[in-house]
């Protein structure tokens, strides 16, 4: 069975370092990306199966990236991960699968990617 | 033309005087127009012509009695040849008497031997039983009598035409010295109150402190030189609850007190200064009188008494026997002991602002009419000083208002500067302390470290997961906090969470006691927000105890009814909170610890008030502190319906 390919995108590079170890130890392939344009070419190349995607970075932010990603594909499942737990309130992350705070124990966004790829693309 | 017909008129008198007594009454009539000279003095003035009369006549005895502005008695004014003591003593009704019969038929008595005149009356403190003769003459003012002239001899003497001339030449022409010198005597008077009442202001201008105002006007009412009373109160109006409120009381509570300030009393003689640096010498704040007084508070309706009919009425009231008057409020009559005393209203923009009350209980001296009107035209100047002083004091009070206002708005700006700011804060620690503790988390998870390494890093995940807490509560902070409720035994509740912490207390010398009461029914609460508020209180008890050990006591009691829910009372031995800090201790962000977040006690009211109860602080200083939580049985369905997102 091919691996799940799992786009992180963060700004911070500790933060993608350890969610890459993090989820390749949960059997997953990972690409990362450090802003959103990197992001993009990187969809276009790779065809990741879920992305992880930070809100608060330079340059176009993970709300507006998510949108643009929305705009061309309906159903990959982008988890949002903030420091912020406003933006859960904010009707632009709806598009989104899940909504995780970031946090040192990293059970909870595991355990949310692992449910939302069993499921499948449902989108 | 009038110069001729004055000179023709001069002419003519001395031709008269000449005529009757020679060359010699021509001299006496000059004597008299000198003492008018001489001097303005009334009473130097009638000394001077009794002495010439009573020389130049050979009468044995010369007096003036004059007529007193009510026109209804004569009062000897000077005599040569009576005892002087009876002058001002002596006084007759018009009518009574020769000399009374004399001032009121306006004409000339003679008696020849008055001992045995039924006319007669004696008075024996001037000692005229020896004189047998009088002669006395009316002193005429156009139409009226302002006094008589009279001259008595031992011998009897049979008066002649020239005699009587003469006196009533005399008369005649020592009328306009008279009314003269009384006119002087009133401008006299006139000018010094004007001068006191001058120096009076002047004085008041000097304060617009409410307080030391009314000692001025009490201390100008009592003080000798200026009204004298012997006692003086001083009423407020109270709008509010519409009666007259005793302010002030300046007096001595005994006759004793009172000769012994007054023996002290240096004279006054610059009124002004001493009005404005004395204090206390007449004005004891703690005198029974001025505490009765201030005790004093009277309805301002029309059975309020006669103060309150001095408010409703505005004018004064001259009270000369309290005990049979119906308006005197009999409570406060028993109570004072005054059976007669004045009121005068304080008015000010034609508003009366209060009444001032004097007595005369010491001295026994009645309150005549004039010396209540000199007091009406003081309180004039007394309500303007008053009603500015209430301006000042009106307006200090509105600008301490807005500055209490500015101080809470500059607080509640800074606290939620500060919570930004904090929030912030938390938002840019949040991914540094994700990855230090990922990663630590991840080093865990590997094998072949030493035991002790294995313990650092268990240490770096627990540090990580502390302030992960505390930046939760920070975020936490700003938001509500929907409580899940259900029922829960509050002393079950107590027991869990001194199950965990009970061994660290004692590790700190610190003796848990409970007073838990078997009475207490399930509260409906979020177990674990109170939980933590229990925990915050024990942690922040033990605290202060630290290093020195105590005791830590939680008592629970049911509050007044079964349905009014629960007291919870924590209290420590740390010492109590310093006043200081007491009013900012559930103030979000305060701490005067150098670790945590100042956010604890700030949270815990938070989370009771979210519960519908109430926490508070019963401080001891050098004892120590209780925190007392009341908490509602149930839950009102606002609170329960609380918004609040969930973190």
């Amino acid at each position: 069975m091919d691996k799940k390919k799992i786009l992180v995108v963060d700004d911070e590079e500790n933060i993608r370092i350890l969610y890459s170890e993090e989820l390749r130890d949960e059997g997953y392939d990972v690409i990362v990306a450090s802003n959103a344009e990197e992001a993009d070419i990187k969809i276009k190349e790779s065809s990741p199966d879920l992305i992880t995607l930070d809100i608060k970075m330079p340059g176009m932010d993970g709300i507006d990236f998510l949108r643009k990603v929305r705009e061309h594909d309906k159903n990959i499942p982008i988890v949002m991960c903030s420091a912020y737990s406003d933006y859960k309130q904010d009707f632009r992350t709806w598009a989104s699968e899940a909504y995780v705070v970031k946090s040192s124990d990293m059970v909870e966004l595991k355990s949310i990617i692992r449910e939302i790829l069993k499921k499948g693309r449902s989108r | 033309m009038r110069a001729v017909k004055s000179k023709s008129y001069r002419r003519g008198r001395i031709a008269d005087i000449q005529k009757v007594g020679g060359e010699n009454w021509l001299e006496i009539l000059s004597e008299v127009s000198r003492i008018a000279a001489l001097t303005l003095e009334l009473d130097t003035r009638l000394n001077l012509i009794v002495e010439l009369i009573a020389k130049q006549t050979g009468a044995d005895a010369c007096s003036i009695l004059l007529m007193d502005e009510e026109r209804e008695n004569l009062i000897l004014k000077a005599t040569k040849g009576l005892n002087s003591m009876a002058i001002n003593k002596v006084i007759l009704k018009v009518g009574e008497g020769i000399t009374g019969l004399t001032a009121k038929e306006m004409k000339v008595i003679t008696s020849r031997n008055a001992l045995n005149d039924p006319r007669s009356v004696y008075f024996p403190e001037t000692g005229e039983e020896r004189f047998k003769s009088v002669l006395s003459v009316p002193i005429v003012d156009v139409d009226r009598c302002i006094g008589v002239i009279y001259t008595q001899t031992i011998n009897e003497k049979d008066y002649t035409e020239n005699d009587i001339k003469f006196l009533t030449t005399i008369a005649n022409n020592i009328t306009w010295m008279i009314k003269n010198a009384q006119l002087y005597e009133k401008a006299r008077q006139k000018i010094s109150e004007l001068s006191i009442l001058y120096e009076i202001s002047m004085a008041m201008q000097t304060t617009i402190n409410l307080d030391r105002l009314l000692r001025i006007i009490l201390s100008c009412i009592t003080v000798g030189d200026v009204f004298g009373f012997n006692m003086a109160a001083l009423f407020l109006v109270n709008e509010k609850t519409n009666t007259l409120q005793g302010m002030m009381g300046l007096g001595p509570d005994t006759g004793e007190e009172a000769r012994e300030i007054w023996s002290k009393l240096p004279e006054i003689t610059n009124l002004f200064q001493w009005l404005t640096s004395q204090d206390d010498v007449l004005v004891r704040k703690e005198s029974n009188f001025n505490k009765f007084i201030k005790s004093i508070r009277i309805p301002l309706t029309h059975d309020g008494g006669v103060l309150a009919l001095t408010v409703l009425e505005k004018k004064p009231f001259n009270i000369k026997d309290a005990r049979n008057d119906p308006m005197v409020n009999k409570e406060l009559l028993e109570k004072s002991g005054v059976n007669s005393f004045a009121t005068v209203p304080i008015i000010a923009k034609n508003q009366v602002l209060g009444v001032i009350v004097v007595n005369n209980i010491y001295t026994n001296k009645p309150i005549e009419d004039e010396d209540l009107q000199s007091l009406v035209r003081f309180t004039v100047h007394a309500g303007w000083a008053i009603e500015n002083a209430r301006l000042f004091s009106q307006l200090k009070e509105a600008n301490k208002e807005i500055l209490i206002a500015e101080q809470q708005l500059i607080q509640s700006e800074r606290l939620s500067a500060l919570g930004q700011l904090a929030a912030e804060l938390a938002h840019e620690i949040k991914n540094p302390l994700v990855t230090i503790g990922g990663f630590a988390r991840r080093l865990s998870e590997k094998t072949g470290f030493t035991h002790d390494e294995k313990k650092y890093i268990d240490i770096i995940i627990s540090e990580v997961e502390r302030v992960e807490k505390i930046l939760k509560d920070i975020l936490n902070y700003s938001r509500v906090i929907k409580p899940t409720f259900s029922d829960y035994n509050i002393n079950t509740l107590i027991e869990e969470v001194l199950s965990s912490y009970e061994g660290i207390f004692s590790e700190s010398g610190i003796v848990v006691k409970r007073e838990l009461s078997d009475n207490i029914h399930p509260l409906h609460i979020d177990t674990s927000q109170i939980k933590q508020v229990l925990i915050n209180i024990l942690y922040n008890a033990s605290e202060c105890m630290t290093g020195k050990g105590g005791a830590i006591t939680i008592k629970t009691e049911l509050l007044n009814r079964e349905d009014d829910g629960v007291t919870i009372s924590i209290s420590d031995t740390g010492g109590g909170i310093p006043p200081e800090i007491l009013d900012n201790i559930f103030n979000p962000f305060f701490t005067t610890k150098n670790h945590g977040t100042g956010l604890g006690l700030s949270l815990s009211k938070k989370i009771i008030e979210n519960h519908g109860g109430t926490i508070g602080i019963d401080n001891r200083i050098g004892e120590g502190a209780t925190f007392i939580i009341n908490l509602p049985a149930k839950q009102d369905s606002r609170i329960q319906g609380v918004k609040g997102s969930e973190y």
